[in-house]
């Protein structure tokens, strides 16, 4: 079986509710991405209105900084001529001035320094006004009137030069707020790509978890391929045990019928076995008497042979005694020599050739007689030796026959046992038997069911392969 | 007529054609002929003392009739073999004839006395070397000159 096949069961959820999760997850960040590019660019048109609006009262503040010289051409007029003609233009003029001046108070994002400043320029162009009223009026003298003229000029010059201030003041206004709206426009930039890094992340992350989700359940589905697969080997090999059991059961069921017949057959040649007890042991009785006779005659012949060995000791005692003798005559035959050479070499006597020659011939004598007796020795050696080798070999017999006296009486007593022995197996073989035929019955009953299971095994090898086939198909899905 | 001719024959003669004694024994395994007459007594072994710091042919003194005799091996002196010094049935010492000495050889055995003739002794050829040769029955044998031992 594959090792591999253990997987942790924990916290299972299905690659659908996966696949399902990871879509709505995706769409909600996705609609997310939507409103956050949609609230960035409302911000973005809500800013750029609020650029237009500042540019626009920039506009009309230098709209109305260029009005205010059309004001110097009527007092210009006036000045030349003082007359209540041109006194109209300066008072149409300056109506025109108070007009714009109106329009221009209205702008919000004027300060409260710079309404002042045209609160007093506005007060400098009616002071303006009343002077060139005194003129028109004669209140003034018309040679004056150039300074008056004069005094007016630097009074709308003033006012210019105020509302060249306040243009400065919110071109500065204008261009702080562009920064501004620039900073903002970066740092919504920068958040709009985070949140989309970070929707891209998380994407990932979900499809690395669908992904290790789908290997998870790869291997398990290879695993479950490996698994039915030894199922399969498995069930295989099971089914052929199964059929070897089967035959196997067959033959055994065979052989127990065999020997039922042949433990009915054991009662007949139990009886005859009985009969041979009998017989041998009778046999066995003639036996042992037989061999007790030949026992009594070979130890006879051992007492004959024992006087043998005693004889031939005896002629070897003798023999070495005369050996003894002849050395005792070879003793005086030298000396008799000794003496005659001494003699010889004393005086030189005719004797001593004789005397050397009879010592010469008793020498030889001797030593035939020495040779003959060694024979004799000799050959009661043998015969003693032979004796011995005899009476040990009467010796075994006699062992061997007592041996064989014990074993005669052994069978004897054995085939008495035997003869009672024989009536206890026959009833023994006969309940066998009846043992038999039961243990028979129930090997039949085990032998279909064996066949019974090789087919159950056959249909469990067909799902198993099924199983395999259907492992394989989500391997290849997964 | 053999009166007759035993008066012609000359002292010289008579010398020549005398019979000595020559004693046959074996020394080393090798058959030697002594002078009976240079031998005073053949005796059976007899106990032996050994002469510490000795010369090597001196086997032991023995005592002899109440006389103490040297025994020598007469093969470590001469050219022949040395004998057997170790007493067995056939061992004999032969007791050499001299004034003053009293000196025995050791023979392994004693064969016998045989008589021969003078001229063969004369004819051995003795330049005082004691060995010499002897023609015996038509064969070479060696003979022991036991006074040149004893110079």
């Amino acid at each position: 079986m594959n090792a591999n096949s253990k997987i942790n069961l924990g916290n299972q959820v299905s690659l659908k509710q996966l696949a399902n999760r990871n879509f709505m997850l995706s769409l909600f960040l996705f609609i997310v991405l939507i409103g956050i590019v949609f609230f960035a660019s409302i911000r973005d048109n809500t800013s750029t209105g609020e650029l237009l609006g500042v540019y626009d009262e920039q506009f009309r503040v230098g709209q109305f900084k260029g009005s205010i010289s059309d004001v110097m051409v009527p007092i210009n007029d006036f000045t030349m001529l003082p007359n209540a003609k041109n006194f109209g233009k300066i008072k149409a003029s300056i109506k025109v001035f108070g007009d714009r001046y109106n329009n221009i108070k209205t702008i919000s994002s004027l300060t409260d320094k710079d309404l002042n400043s045209i609160e007093q320029m506005n007060m400098m162009m009616a002071q303006v006004l009343d002077i060139a009223k005194d003129v028109a009026e004669g209140k003034i003298p018309a040679s004056q009137s150039s300074q008056v003229a004069m005094i007016a000029q630097n009074l709308v010059l003033t006012a210019q030069s105020k509302l060249e201030t306040i243009i400065k003041n919110m071109e500065a206004g204008l261009a702080l707020k562009t920064v501004e709206r620039k900073k903002q426009a970066t740092l919504q930039l920068y958040i709009l790509l985070g949140f989309i890094v970070l929707i891209i992340l998380l994407l990932e992350f979900l499809n690395r978890r669908l992904l290790a989700h789908a290997q998870v359940v790869s291997k398990a589905s290879s695993n479950i391929a490996e698994s039915a697969g030894d199922i399969v080997e498995a069930n295989r090999v099971q089914t052929n045990i199964t059929e070897q059991q089967s035959r196997f059961m067959d033959k055994v069921i065979k052989g127990l019928e065999l020997i039922s017949v042949a433990g009915a057959k054991i009662p007949v040649a139990t009886g005859k076995l009985e009969k041979n007890s009998s017989v041998i042991s009778s046999f066995s009785k003639g036996g042992v008497v037989e061999i007790n006779a030949a026992l009594t005659v070979i130890n006879q012949a051992r007492a004959s042979v024992d006087s043998l060995t005693a004889n031939s000791r005896d002629i070897s005692d003798n023999a070495n005694q005369v050996l003894q003798s002849l050395e005792q005559i070879q003793d005086v035959a030298d000396e008799a020599n000794l003496l005659a050479l001494n003699a010889s070499i004393d005086g030189g006597s005719s004797i001593t050739h004789e005397v050397q020659r009879m010592a010469d011939q008793i020498r030889g004598y001797t030593d035939d007689i020495r040779t003959s007796i060694s024979g004799v020795t000799n050959a009661s050696g043998s015969v003693t030796k032979s004796a011995r080798e005899s009476i040990t070999h009467v010796d075994k017999s006699v062992e061997v026959i007592k041996s064989t006296t014990d074993m005669l009486s052994r069978i004897e007593t054995l085939s008495e046992t035997n003869g009672q022995s024989s009536v206890v197996i026959v009833k023994a073989i006969e309940q066998q038997n009846e043992r038999n035929k039961k243990i028979l019955h129930v090997l039949k009953h085990i032998s279909q069911l064996l066949h019974s299971s090789d087919d159950k095994l056959q249909a469990y090898q067909e799902a198993s392969t099924r199983l395999t086939e259907a492992s394989e198909s989500l391997q290849n899905m997964s | 007529m053999p009166k007759s001719k035993e008066t012609v024959v000359t002292g010289a003669e008579k010398q020549q054609h005398e019979q000595i004694d020559l004693i046959r024994v074996g020394i080393g395994g090798k058959q030697v002929f002594i002078r009976s007459s240079e031998i005073k007594e053949v005796l059976r072994p007899k106990p032996l003392t050994p002469v510490p710091m000795g010369p090597e042919h001196m086997i032991g003194l023995a005592n002899v009739h109440g006389q103490i005799v040297c025994i020598i091996d007469a093969g470590s002196v001469t050219s022949l073999p040395p004998c057997h010094r170790e007493a067995t049935a056939r061992t004999r010492f032969l007791l050499l004839r001299h004034a003053v000495m009293h000196v025995g050889i050791w023979v392994d055995e004693v064969s016998k006395i045989q008589q021969v003739d003078h001229s063969l002794l004369a004819n051995s050829g003795n330049n005082g070397d004691s060995i010499s040769h002897i023609d015996i029955e038509g064969s070479a044998c060696d003979l022991l000159h036991c006074n040149a031992l004893l110079h």
